[in-house]
């Protein structure tokens, strides 16, 4: 073997072994957040490095540089941050639970705040054309109140002032 | 030489996808079977890319580009529905 070829192997190798690292994060990590972490990077690094081995096979043996693949390697790059995000999201505010052991959950306060902003968004309006979120089941009403304590201000102000107006 | 590397580096992506698989049957909640079947899409991509190299031919390389974009739009429009119970609005 030339030293391309050990070079083309390696990059293989290594592809693989990070595919395997995805694989292991996604059955032994504990809830979904983490478990998202593990796999957005490493599949993302072995498609990277699968498919620089395959664009310098190709390179070398033939003499062709096929572009698509490293096409492949930006668009996957775009993509999988995008798709794990998304999946995050829905995750969180479909109400997945975090795993017990997490002592710090930063978007509790915010997504609380948000929900009593439409709350009183509902309350001022009568007929609000929004999709209430599924946060119900999910949110106990103290955390309400920690939210408040931010920027809470003129959530309260307009919860007040939408009851007023109701009265 | 380089063949063997390279069958062997298919089955590694092949116990990947295999343990993928296993967190997509058995996942607790929908979110973890989105994200095994993403997962799963990325070690497709690679799993072609090596197999070109293989098979030596540049025959696959639309399949890779396709194979992508279902990933990404499947994981998007699963985990959207999931969110809003609706992909798109209506009035």
């Amino acid at each position: 073997m030339s030293a391309t070829e050990w070079l083309i192997a390696v990059l293989a190798v290594i592809g693989g072994l990070f595919s395997v690292v995805a694989a292991i994060g996604l059955i032994r990590l504990p809830d979904v957040y983490s478990r998202l972490h593990a796999t957005g990077k490493s599949s993302v690094t072995a498609v990277v490095f699968l498919m620089l081995a395959a664009f310098i096979y190709f390179a070398y043996s033939h003499g062709w540089a096929v572009w698509k693949l490293l096409l492949v390697l930006i668009f996957v790059g775009l993509t999988t941050p995008v798709a794990a995000l998304l999946i995050a999201r829905s995750a969180y505010r479909g109400g997945v639970a975090l795993d017990r052991r997490t002592h710090h959950d930063d978007l509790k306060r915010y997504y609380a705040s948000l929900e009593a902003e439409r709350n009183s968004k509902s309350k001022s309006k009568s007929k609000s054309k929004s999709v209430p979120l599924r946060l119900e089941n999910r949110v106990p009403s103290g955390a309400a109140s920690g939210g408040e304590q931010e920027g809470g201000q003129g959530t309260a102000a307009t919860v007040a002032a939408g009851s007023a107006e109701k009265k | 030489m380089l063949n063997t590397i390279l069958t062997g580096v298919l089955m590694l992506i092949v116990l990947s996808a295999l343990l993928c698989s296993y967190r997509i049957f058995a996942g607790p909640t929908m979110s973890d079977r989105i994200a095994g079947l993403d997962t799963m899409g990325m070690l497709l991509i690679g799993f072609v890319g090596i197999l070109m190299v293989v098979q030596d031919t540049t025959a696959y390389t639309e399949i890779i580009l396709v194979v992508g974009l279902l990933a990404f739009a499947g994981s998007a429009a699963m985990s959207i529905f999931l969110e809003r119970g609706d992909l798109f609005e209506r009035d």
